[in-house]
């Protein structure tokens, strides 16, 4: 996946060189955690590195720090979304408890699924999840929500538009 | 592609899903929609794309979460936001494109494949008109262009009511074979050592993947693995019983039966060792499992434990477990 051209990559060090120490610090700031930070940033220009062509980026600092913050962003909606899952296992008895494995895994499902559903409104991914990994059809969902099935077709037609976006990027 | 015509794509393909989804759709509309995806590649490939993420979600457990808990950590606050509120600008500077390259599953589903999910059994017209019905948990690839009947079977089972009246055969490929007919119904399955084709009626041409060729009757079926291994008996009687939602065992552990369950049934199953040992005999329903885990606890004396529908525990009874 990884194929810049000599150019990019000539470029991309050059970046790495001039500004992985300032981008470190930058992070460092933000998150108190050294290791992290060296991953964020470490991150940060692999994804420069998967561009297209990022001998266009104008501002480097600017761009490096976008970027570097949606990831932080990222780390962050994990830890919520981790700590939302935890709550929930909560109640349940221990012989009920998923193992270590299946818990990393679900996490990583969980985050990219909500990934997919970024932006869509409480009952659009309600809608959607009751559907995909419920199975419930579209009276049975909007009896559970409160609306008519016509306006679960809709919140699910928008979730799979969501998705189908977040998939399919152009 | 202009974004406009990319966007016009996705939005259709919403727009399939979602009649598809709504069980309201018609024998001539899930047709439209095949024709649909073959009609561009990019269709296809975009509702690929969804399946093989949807199918991987539904591979890493998120299938056996309650739908419920699954729901609210996805609505779980985020801290981002809070993170906007407090702190705009420590590292906020001017916006910048940001071109993320994700990874899609290509080369794990191939173009406009049909997918069964668990406990789901569906019945689709093909489009040279053949019957197909998909046992749950299976995918199949379907190949109808250029006047070509070819299916290939990922996963799963499958059954197929061949239309009659063309020149050329259907063909059903699998790793370790092909079989190909004009009219039969036909069965094929696929397990992790072996392939089994069912013929149920007329008859059908079987190649393998080693190169023995043969024909199979109505009532014949072969088990084969490609690799050497082909056998020939005839057809067990309880083939049919999956396509009617049963399933019929005798004397076998009741860990087999329970695997046998998985496909049908949402959410995990833990089964003891000690009741796993049980051996049992019947016909139970594929599409109720609860009946069928509620009949397996009053015929076999078993604790069955019910913890929200997604989890079930069945052990011995304390007293048998120690004896």
């Amino acid at each position: 996946m990884i194929n810049p051209t000599g150019f990019n990559r000539q470029f991309v060090s050059q970046l790495f060189v001039t500004n992985y120490s300032w981008l470190c610090s930058r992070v460092r700031a933000k998150v108190g955690c050294a290791a992290s930070a060296e991953d964020i940033a470490a991150e940060t220009f692999v994804r420069v590195l998967t561009m297209r062509d990022p001998g266009s980026v104008r501002e480097p600092r600017a761009f490096l720090s976008t970027i570097a913050r949606h990831l932080i962003y990222d780390v962050w909606r994990q830890r919520d979304l981790e700590n939302a899952y935890l709550k929930s296992l909560a109640d349940l008895p221990e012989q009920f408890q998923p193992s270590p494995e299946e818990h990393l895994i679900m996490i990583e499902a969980v985050v990219s699924l909500d990934k997919m559903l970024d932006g869509l409104p409480g009952r659009g991914k309600a809608a959607f999840i009751l559907r995909q990994f419920g199975n419930l059809t579209y009276e049975q969902i909007g009896e559970q929500l409160g609306i008519s099935a016509p306006r679960v077709h809709q919140y699910i037609t928008q979730a799979y538009r969501y998705s189908l976006k977040m998939l399919n990027p152009l | 592609m202009s974004q406009s015509a990319h966007e016009q794509i996705l939005d259709e393909a919403a727009q399939w899903l979602a009649l598809l989804d709504s069980g309201h759709a018609s024998a001539q509309e899930e047709r439209a929609f095949l024709e649909w995806q073959a009609r561009d590649p990019r269709h296809a490939s975009s509702i690929q794309a969804f399946k093989g993420q949807m199918l991987g979600l539904q591979g890493a457990g998120l299938g056996r979460l309650a739908p419920e808990q699954l729901l609210k950590t996805i609505k779980a606050p985020s801290s981002r936001r809070a993170f906007i509120r407090n702190a705009t600008g420590l590292l906020g500077v001017s916006a910048a494109a940001i071109l993320t390259a994700r990874a899609l599953p290509d080369d794990v589903f191939a173009f406009h494949d049909l997918v069964s999910g668990t406990g789901q059994r569906r019945q689709l017209q093909l489009p040279d008109g053949s019957q197909l019905l998909l046992n749950a948990r299976s995918r199949i690839t379907p190949d109808f262009g250029d006047g070509n009947r070819h299916l290939t079977l990922r996963e799963g089972e499958l059954q197929v009511a061949v239309a009659q009246g063309r020149q050329q055969p259907l063909r059903i490929e699998t790793p370790a074979g092909v079989v190909s007919s004009l009219d039969s119904v036909l069965q094929v399955r696929r397990d992790a050592q072996l392939t089994r084709v069912l013929v149920l009626s007329s008859n059908a041409l079987l190649t393998t993947l080693d190169g023995q060729r043969l024909a199979l009757k109505a009532g014949q079926g072969a088990w084969f693995n490609g690799q050497g291994q082909l056998e020939v008996r005839t057809s067990p009687p309880d083939a049919l019983l999956w396509v009617k939602g049963l399933m019929k065992v005798y004397d076998q552990p009741l860990g087999s039966l329970i695997d046998a369950l998985r496909t049908y049934r949402s959410g995990i199953i833990r089964v003891s060792p000690q009741a796993a040992q049980l051996r049992v005999s019947g016909i139970y329903s594929l599409d109720d499992t609860r009946k069928t885990l509620l009949a397996l606890r009053d015929s076999l004396g078993l604790e069955v434990q019910f913890y929200t529908d997604y989890w079930v525990n069945i052990s011995l009874p304390e007293r048998a477990a120690k004896t």
